[in-house]
C-alpha cells in the first residue's frame, strides 16, 4: 500500500489520535480558562431540543454528505476504536482519581479530573464517541437489511441508551426525606443540600428491622483487635455454636434476644434498647480448662459486655446485622387522597412520576430507630434509556451467533 | 461452619484433573480413546466440584457468590467446564490442559486460604437480580480468561517461531461469547442498581472499572473486524484487556477510589 499523508482521505488511526488529542487539550483548556462556563446540559425542554439538534446534524450529515471524508471516517472502525479508547482512558482516570471530592493535587482540581463526569473533556469525549457511534449506526440502518438486525440492535441500542442517559441527567432528581414515626413530612433535600417542598406528604407509620443472629469473635485484650488472623472470616454466628476459634471451643448455654444486665448476669427484659446477650461455655483446647461467662453486643442504651477469658483474650458479641428493613408509610396528596404502602430495600414504590426507595435509618439505634430515610427519584427519561438497554440485551444474543460461526476468509472488509 | 470438608472434595477433583492432564500429555498414540478418557476424567472432577458447590449453597442458605473466595470456587468450576466443552468441540488438547491447570490453581488457593462462611447477606444483595447478574459475569470472566490463555499461547508460539495463525480465530470465539455475557452482566447490574439504589449508573468505582473492561473488549472486537490479519496487535489488545479485567475483578479494592465504593465486599 502507498504511504498516505495525514489528513489525506481515507482518514484512519493517525487522524483519530490527533482528533482525540485535540479534543483532550481543548477540554482541559476550556476547563481551566473558562471555568464559569460549565459543561452543563439544559433542563427540559432545552435538553430535548439539544438532542433533536444533535440527531438532526448526524442524520443530515449522513443524508447529504455520505461520501465526505468526515462522514466516512466517523462511521469507520478507526474512529470507533479511537473514540472508545478516549472514553475508556477517561474512565480509567475516573477509576483511579477519587471523584466528587477535592484532590490534594491542585492540578487535578484545576483541570476538573476529580469531577470528570461534569468536565469539558468528558463532554467532548462523549460528543466524539456518540457522533462516531451514531454515524456507524446509520451506515447499516439505512437502507435497512434484515441481516443487519443484530448490528442495529447493538449500535442503535447503545447510542440511544447513552444519548438519552446523558441528556436526561439534567432532569434527574434525587431527593432524601427524613421521616420520623407519626410525623407527616413534605420537605426533602436534594443532592446540592437544598430543601425542596413536595406536593405530597409522607408519614412513617412503622419502621421494622429483621436482624441476623449476632456474631461472636475473639479479641486481643491489649490491642482491642481481632485475635485470630489466619482465617479470613473470624466471626461466627451464635447459631453456629459449638465452634472452634483459635485455641478455644465455644458452646452456647443460653441466648437472650433482648436482655438487661442485672448484677453480673443477664436477664430477659422487654425494653427499648435491650441488646441480645448469650451465656457461653468456653474450653481452652490447650489445657482443657473450662469457663462460663456472658457476652452482649450492647446498644445505644447499654454498654457492650465482653467475656474476658484470660489476660490475653476476650470474646465479644457484635451488634446484629440487618437482614431486612422496611417502612410502613402513608402517602397524602395535596388533594387529600391517602394511600398506604410498605417500602423495602430492592422494592421501591411507584407514584406518579416518582419512585420511592427505602434508603436508610438511624443505624445507631438500629431496630429501635424511629427514623426512616426515604429517597425520592424522578427520572423522566428512563423509558428511552431502558428501550436502549433492552435493545442491547437483545443484541447481545446475536453475538452468540457471531462467536460460533467462523468467519470465512474474504469476509474481511479491512484495509490491511 | 467451615468448608463442609472442602479438602475432601478438592482432593478428589484435583486427582481426577491431574490424571486427565497426564492422559492429555502422554496418551498420544491412541488419540481417540485417550481424548475420551481425558474428557471423562475432567468431567468427573467437574461433577465432584459441582456437588460441593451445591452442598455449600444449601448449607449457607444463600448463593455462594459474595466473597472473592466464593467466586474463585466458581472459576475453578467454570474454566475447566469451558475448557472441556471447547475440547469436545474443537479438540484443542492444550486448552483443556491449561484450563484444568487454572481450575486446579484456583482450588489450590482456596485450599491454602480457607474461609469460614458468613450466612448474612446485606439487604441490597437480596434481589432476584443477584444470581443472574453474578452468574452471567462469572461466565463472561471465565470465557474472557480462556481467550487470554489463547492469546498467551499465541504469543509463546510466536516467540518460539512456530505457526500460530489459527489461534486468533479461537480467541475470537471466546471473546464474542464472553463479551455477550459481559454486556448482559453490565446491563443486569444497571437494572438492579435502579431497583436497589435509585439510579442505574452512578460511576461507582466498580461500575467504572466494569465499563473500562467492557470498552477494552469492545475495542478488540472492532479492531479484529477491520484488521483480521493483524494478529499480533490483536493479541496485544486482548492481553491488555485482560489486565483491565483483573483490576476490575480484584484490583478495585486496592485503588484510592475504593473507599467510596458500594461494591467492596469482604473477602
Ligand atoms: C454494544 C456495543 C457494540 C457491539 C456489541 C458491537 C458489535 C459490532 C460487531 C459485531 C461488528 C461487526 C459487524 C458485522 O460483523 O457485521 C461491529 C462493527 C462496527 N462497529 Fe460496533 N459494536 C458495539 C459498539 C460500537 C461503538 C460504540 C462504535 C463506535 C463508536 C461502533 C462502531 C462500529 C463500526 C464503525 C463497525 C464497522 C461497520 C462497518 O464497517 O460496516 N460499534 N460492531
Amino acid at each position: 500500500m502507498k504511504q498516505r499523508n495525514t489528513w489525506q482521505a481515507p482518514w484512519s488511526y493517525r487522524e483519530g489520535w490527533i482528533i482525540t488529542g485535540g479534543l483532550a487539550i481543548l477540554g482541559i483548556v476550556w476547563q481551566v480558562f473558562l471555568p464559569a462556563f460549565k459543561a452543563e446540559l439544559p433542563r427540559w425542554p432545552g435538553n430535548l431540543i439539544l438532542g433533536l439538534f444533535f440527531t438532526g446534524i448526524i442524520v443530515s450529515l449522513y443524508w447529504f454528505f455520505p461520501k465526505s471524508s468526515l462522514v466516512k471516517w466517523l462511521s469507520s472502525v478507526p474512529a470507533a476504536v479511537t473514540s472508545a479508547s478516549f472514553y475508556c482512558g477517561l474512565a480509567i482516570l475516573m477509576g483511579i482519581i477519587p471523584q466528587q471530592q477535592a484532590s490534594p493535587s491542585a492540578l487535578i482540581n484545576l483541570t476538573g479530573l476529580n469531577q470528570l463526569t461534569i468536565s469539558w473533556i468528558f463532554a467532548l469525549a462523549n460528543l466524539y464517541f456518540l457522533s462516531s457511534l451514531g454515524l456507524a449506526t446509520l451506515k447499516r440502518l439505512i437502507p435497512f437489511k434484515k441481516k443487519n438486525i443484530g448490528y442495529i440492535l447493538n449500535h442503535l441500542g447503545l447510542w440511544l441508551a447513552l444519548t438519552t442517559a446523558a441528556l436526561g441527567s439534567s432532569d434527574l432528581q434525587r431527593l432524601h426525606m427524613n421521616c420520623y414515626e407519626g410525623q407527616p413530612e413534605w420537605r426533602a433535600t436534594n443532592q446540592q443540600g437544598q430543601v425542596v417542598e413536595l406536593p405530597i406528604a409522607i408519614e412513617l407509620l412503622d419502621f421494622k428491622i429483621e436482624e441476623y443472629a449476632p456474631k461472636l469473635t475473639l479479641i486481643d485484650n491489649q490491642t482491642g483487635k481481632i485475635a485470630v488472623t489466619d482465617i479470613k472470616n473470624p466471626y461466627f454466628s451464635i447459631t453456629d455454636t459449638p465452634f472452634q476459634l483459635g485455641d478455644y471451643t465455644i458452646e452456647m448455654e443460653l441466648y437472650l434476644p433482648q436482655a438487661g444486665l442485672i448484677g453480673d448476669r443477664f436477664e430477659r427484659v422487654n425494653e427499648i434498647g435491650s441488646p441480645p446477650a448469650a451465656k457461653l461455655i468456653v474450653t481452652n483446647t490447650v489445657n482443657q480448662q473450662k469457663s462460663t461467662g456472658w457476652v452482649s453486643s450492647g446498644s445505644f442504651r447499654q454498654q457492650p459486655y465482653a467475656f474476658t477469658l484470660n489476660e490475653r483474650h476476650s470474646l465479644v458479641m457484635l451488634p446484629p446485622e440487618a437482614q431486612k428493613y422496611q417502612s410502613d408509610i402513608r402517602i397524602i396528596t395535596q388533594e387529600g387522597q391517602q394511600l398506604s404502602t410498605t417500602l423495602e430495600v430492592n422494592k421501591p414504590f411507584k407514584l406518579g412520576g416518582w419512585k420511592l426507595y427505602q434508603l436508610s435509618y438511624d443505624s445507631e439505634k438500629g431496630k429501635w430507630s424511629t427514623l426512616s430515610v426515604i429517597e425520592l427519584v424522578r427520572d423522566p427519561w428512563i423509558p428511552a434509556v431502558y428501550l436502549g438497554i433492552f435493545m442491547l440485551l437483545a443484541g447481545s444474543l446475536f453475538l452468540f451467533r457471531e462467536g460460533t460461526t467462523k468467519r470465512k476468509k474474504g469476509e474481511n472488509h479491512g484495509l490491511d | 461452619m467451615a468448608w463442609i470438608n472442602f479438602e475432601g472434595y478438592a482432593a478428589v477433583t484435583l486427582l481426577l484433573w491431574l490424571t486427565s492432564g497426564f492422559v492429555l500429555l502422554f496418551g498420544k498414540n491412541k488419540i481417540k480413546s485417550a481424548n475420551k478418557l481425558a474428557s471423562l476424567l475432567a468431567g468427573a472432577g467437574l461433577a465432584c466440584l459441582l456437588l460441593f458447590i451445591i452442598l455449600l449453597w444449601s448449607k449457607l442458605e444463600r448463593p455462594p457468590m459474595r466473597t472473592l473466595g466464593e467466586t474463585r470456587l466458581w472459576y475453578a468450576f467454570l474454566l475447566p467446564l469451558i475448557g472441556l466443552v471447547s475440547f469436545l468441540q474443537w479438540k484443542y488438547r492444550w486448552l483443556l490442559g491449561y484450563s484444568l491447570f487454572m481450575g486446579a490453581l484456583f482450588l489450590g488457593i482456596n485450599y491454602l486460604h480457607p474461609e469460614t462462611y458468613s450466612k448474612s447477606l446485606m439487604p441490597a444483595l437480596q434481589s432476584i437480580w443477584f444470581i443472574p447478574h453474578v452468574i452471567v459475569y462469572m461466565f463472561a470472566y471465565a470465557l474472557l480468561a480462556a481467550s487470554s490463555l489463547v492469546a498467551v499461547k499465541a504469543m509463546y508460539q510466536d516467540y518460539r517461531g512456530k505457526n500460530w495463525q489459527t489461534l486468533p480465530a479461537l480467541a475470537d470465539n471466546f471473546v464474542y461469547l464472553g463479551f455477550s455475557f459481559l454486556t448482559m452482566g453490565l446491563l443486569f447490574g444497571a437494572l438492579w442498581a435502579k431497583e436497589a439504589w435509585g439510579h442505574y449508573w452512578t460511576w461507582d468505582p466498580k461500575e467504572t472499572w466494569a465499563f473500562i473492561t467492557w470498552a477494552a473488549y469492545l475495542i478488540y472486537i472492532h479492531y479484529r473486524y477491520k484488521h483480521l490479519h493483524k494478529h499480533k496487535q490483536a493479541m496485544g489488545i486482548l492481553i491488555i484487556s485482560f489486565v483491565l479485567l483483573l483490576v476490575c475483578w480484584f484490583g478495585v479494592n486496592y485503588l484510592p477510589t475504593a473507599q467510596n465504593s458500594v461494591h467492596t465486599y469482604s473477602g
